[in-house]
């Protein structure tokens, strides 16, 4: 029993009192731990303040909430939209300094009106077609998955995936419900088998000859190209931007908030200035393969060679009042099963 | 109904109110918006799903728990009979092989299962190769992203559960009642159906009602296998929707069910008390002959080589070929720390549920039977939800503790509760009560009351009888009580990757960075730590049970 007791001690001590060590930031992280890793540890070395990660891909949300005024959190780490605009929503974040060196970095279309979230990287919703069967697609739009021509054709993770929620919320923005709606019945009509995996397996599908298209963010296929099994999935397709004739193609961020009640404040200003700045954001971009958002910033030279593509201009704020609707048209029309 | 204020009687009763606390927080989330606002302004996002998909999740649930029990009772049926009934060369080995399959996490081998057997997977694609077939209208081969798939991925997990309380009820039933149904001129085939199934019934209800439970609160398997089921539209309505109290709703008709399938089957069983003593009539195992050595080996063999040998095979393969990626140093840490987590919330759980199941036993009463009942639902609930069941009012009491000193001038202390291993191991031991409790009541319930009578005669006193009768006779169940649960706590993923503190990590949530990118070739060794590590005491409890 004494051994359960020590034991039980040592955890409580050494975890509750971490959390009020010196200079520190405390990250509750959505993005997993080996994407921010190299650059927390750089961060470190410039500044001297030690980064500490929770990663989760469920829940920090309401463990922030159900923390209150104790949270240990500095900075929550999205890796999508809605995540930063829930955060700002629930009241859960606090307005970083505009004299910061960050609200000079970012330009406003990547910055909350209020200065409560910051995007940090911009990806990018493809189209990946099968180079054999398909061969490249520089003219397809989002619009044609509908196409009958498709029929049996088309791969794609679960409807419900915040990454393809955007995509139907924008979809929504530009063309409205009722189209979005029988869009949406006409691409489940086209799908090769049930949503299932993430982006990447469906590229795996179509290398296998079960589809010809499938949805996916541009940063796997740099993924995969650097797997020395999956690289053979990546050269088995093409990577399309959708909508380069109009609109452009549709795009998320990853972003950042500093928590309402942070403890280290000013840490946490200072990680969010840090990673807006050339260095982290190209640092940061290229550990995922994602675009900067800052706008001098090139990609690393992997992404540039995808060349260069239109971006759908609409403000992503826009676009998130769609998404309740798009999750329910997801679910009206059975998307899933 | 009676309630005496006993030290036992108190404990049990706060045993019981702390598990149900985290429940009653979510019922609360789930009620209160109606209570608050009035009953005409609905949950958007219940309503939303109750109109569209409910249903299907609902039926999808029933199905994937019908369809894992049948694979289960498969499973575990026959090898339960052998290795209680039977003398073969091997068997003590065989027995405990057959539990090996425990130590796997079911979203690993589902991860492994759907990877290999999927169209892209290397059988299909090895079978296109070498038979020329261009498409899947080409070929016929089984889908495991079904619910049939599923299943069989969970049953595999989980039908030791089963095995193991039934070969311990196998081995335990006297032989007279069988013997005496021979004498009467039933053959062997119906004296199994008519008397020893009858008395195993117990053990197959507990283990179904484990089984049961764990399939309706799994959310990684069936989403690896893109399975809607009830936990998608918690997960759906509370992540994708935003409301808590949606999830907390959907969760509530989790527990209905499951309270109901409790109820029902006591209420079979009601009638039914029987007791046995062992040693006087111990069943003498029947030699088997080659052949039938031969078959159990094979059988036992190959749901051994599905359930366990091929994922820790494929483990170690993608271990070797990533082995950069995937030594790290800090693995010994995330050992040290998931050991020590897990000990301690199996040893917690294990002397709760031998409180609970004492009180019960001295004082039988509905109401010591529902602390019993309210302090095992938690299996029933996915970890995640539960972990923001846990949450809720730890955070609270967190808040009220700090305030409370700053009143008083003093320092605060923090997160104390909330943010630290409490939460964590509170969590693991609400969620895991059910298989602790369970185990030690399917003793406790063998055990003849005759014995607590012969020794009150004696003038002993109920402490005397616990700590001289009950004790020695339940220390096996109570040995497999804490290790099934310290195996389940290893495994656990969803309560230790939200409610760890900074920078702790556990072998599940560090395997999980990987596997939740489908990447877990990357994080193939932390798995098969686990994996170890869950063995180890495995080996431990066939090496101190002795069934013989």
């Amino acid at each position: 029993m004494s051994v359960i007791t020590r034991a039980l001690a040592v955890l409580m001590f050494a975890t509750s009192m971490s959390v009020f060590a010196a200079e520190q930031v405390n990250i509750y992280s959505y993005r997993q731990p080996f994407l921010i890793e190299p650059i927390l540890k750089s961060f470190t070395e410039e500044t001297g303040i030690e980064a500490k990660v929770i990663f989760a891909k469920k829940g920090l949300i309401e463990r922030l909430k159900r923390e209150g005024e104790l949270s240990p959190a500095d900075v929550v780490l999205t890796s999508n939209f809605s995540k930063l605009l829930q955060l700002k929503d629930e009241g859960l974040t606090q307005p970083f300094s505009t004299k910061n060196a960050l609200t000079q970095n970012i330009s406003k279309q990547f910055r909350d009106t209020d200065n409560h979230w910051v995007a940090l990287t911009k990806r990018v919703r493809n189209i990946y077609s099968s180079t054999e069967r398909q061969g490249k697609l520089a003219s397809i739009r989002y619009e044609d998955l509908a196409d009958a021509k498709y029929k049996g054709r088309i791969c794609t993770r679960s409807g419900k995936h915040p990454y393809n929620l955007g995509l139907i919320a924008s979809l929504i923005a530009h063309n409205g419900s009722a189209k979005t709606e029988a869009w949406l019945k006409s691409v489940k009509e086209n799908l090769a088998r049930k949503p299932q995996g993430n982006d990447r397996a469906q590229v795996k599908a179509i290398k296998e000859g079960l589809c010809d298209l499938s949805l996916g963010n541009s940063y796997y296929y740099g993924k995969m190209l650097q797997d020395k099994e999956q690289i053979a999935w990546a050269n088995a397709v093409e990577l399309n931007f959708p909508n380069q004739a109009d609109r452009g193609s549709h795009i998320n961020v990853s972003g950042a908030v500093i928590a309402k009640h942070a403890p280290n404040k000013a840490a946490a200003e200072k990680l969010l200035t840090y990673l807006s700045k050339n260095e982290a954001q190209s640092l940061y971009a290229e550990l995922n393969m994602e675009y900067p958002v800052k706008a001098d910033v090139k990609p690393s030279k992997l992404v540039r060679s995808w060349g260069e593509f239109k971006a759908d201009s609409l403000p992503l704020v826009e676009i998130a009042k769609h998404r309740e609707e798009a999750l329910k048209l997801v679910d009206k029309v059975r998307f899933d099963l | 109904m009676s309630i005496k204020l006993s030290p036992l009687s108190l404990s049990t009763g706060l045993i019981s109110a702390v598990m149900f606390l985290p429940i009653l927080a979510l019922l609360y989330e789930a009620f209160s918006s109606v209570l608050s606002v009035g009953p005409e302004v609905a949950d958007d996002a219940f309503k939303n799903i109750a109109e569209t998909v409910l249903l299907d999740y609902i039926i999808n649930s029933f199905l994937i728990v019908t369809v894992t029990l049948l694979f289960a009772c498969l499973f575990s049926l026959a090898p339960a009979w052998w290795c209680a009934q039977y003398e073969f060369k091997g068997r003590r080995w065989l027995q405990w092989l057959m539990v090996f399959p425990l130590a796997i996490p079911a979203y690993i081998s589902a991860y492994i299962y759907t990877d290999l057997l999927d169209y892209a997977g290397p059988i299909q694609s090895w079978l296109r190769s070498v038979f020329g077939w261009q498409s899947p209208a080409d070929y016929w081969f089984v889908d495991m992203r079904t619910i049939t798939g599923a299943s069989f991925v969970l049953a595999l997990a989980l039908y030791p559960y089963l095995y193991l309380l039934l070969r311990n009820n196998f081995a335990k039933q006297s032989n007279h009642l069988a013997q005496a149904s021979s004498l009467l001129g039933a053959t062997r085939y119906r004296t199994f159906w008519r008397i020893r199934f009858p008395l195993a019934r117990p053990a197959l209800a507990i283990g179904c009602t484990l089984i049961a439970m764990e399939t309706l609160a799994d959310f990684g398997t069936v989403h690896l296998f893109a399975i809607n089921t009830l936990t998608t539209a918690i997960y759906d309505s509370w992540l994708v929707y935003g409301s808590l109290s949606a999830a907390a709703k959907i969760s509530c008709i989790l527990l209905f069910a499951v309270v109901s399938l409790v109820y029902l089957e006591r209420l079979q069983r009601r009638r039914q008390r029987h007791y046995e003593l062992n040693g006087h009539h111990r069943p003498k195992r029947h030699a088997a002959t080659a052949r039938q050595t031969v078959f159990i080996w094979l059988v036992c063999a190959l749901i051994i080589a599905l359930g366990f040998v091929l994922p820790v095979v494929t483990l170690l393969n993608y271990t070797l070929q990533y082995w950069e990626i995937n030594w790290q140093q800090d693995l010994f840490a995330h050992i040290q720390n998931t050991f020590l987590l897990a000990a301690t919330a199996a040893a917690i759980a294990t002397i709760f549920a031998l409180l609970l199941n004492v009180n019960q036993r001295f004082h039988p009463s509905q109401h010591n039977k529902a602390k019993l009942a309210v302090s095992s639902v938690g299996y029933a609930i996915p970890g995640t939800v539960l972990a923001i069941g846990v949450l809720i009012p730890l955070g609270a009491l967190d808040i009220g503790l700090n305030r409370w000193l700053d009143s008083l001038n003093w320092q605060r202390v923090g997160l104390i509760f909330s943010g630290t291993s409490f939460a964590l191991v509170l969590a693991f031991v609400i969620r895991f009560a059910a298989i602790a409790n369970g185990s030690v009541s399917s003793t406790y319930a063998q055990l003849p009351i005759n014995l607590d009578h012969a020794s009150r005669m004696l003038h002993a006193g109920r402490l005397t009888t616990f700590r001289k009768i009950h004790i020695p006779l339940l220390t096996p169940a109570m040995m497999s009580a804490f290790l099934l649960v310290f195996i389940e706590c290893v495994k656990e993923l969803s309560a230790s990757l939200l409610l760890r503190p900074f920078d702790f990590q556990t072998l599940a949530t560090y395997t999980y960075q990987y596997a939740s990118d489908e990447q877990l070739e990357q994080g193939a060794l932390s798995a098969l730590l686990i994996i170890i590590v869950s063995i180890l005491p495995l080996l431990f409890l066939s090496k101190t049970q002795k069934l013989d």
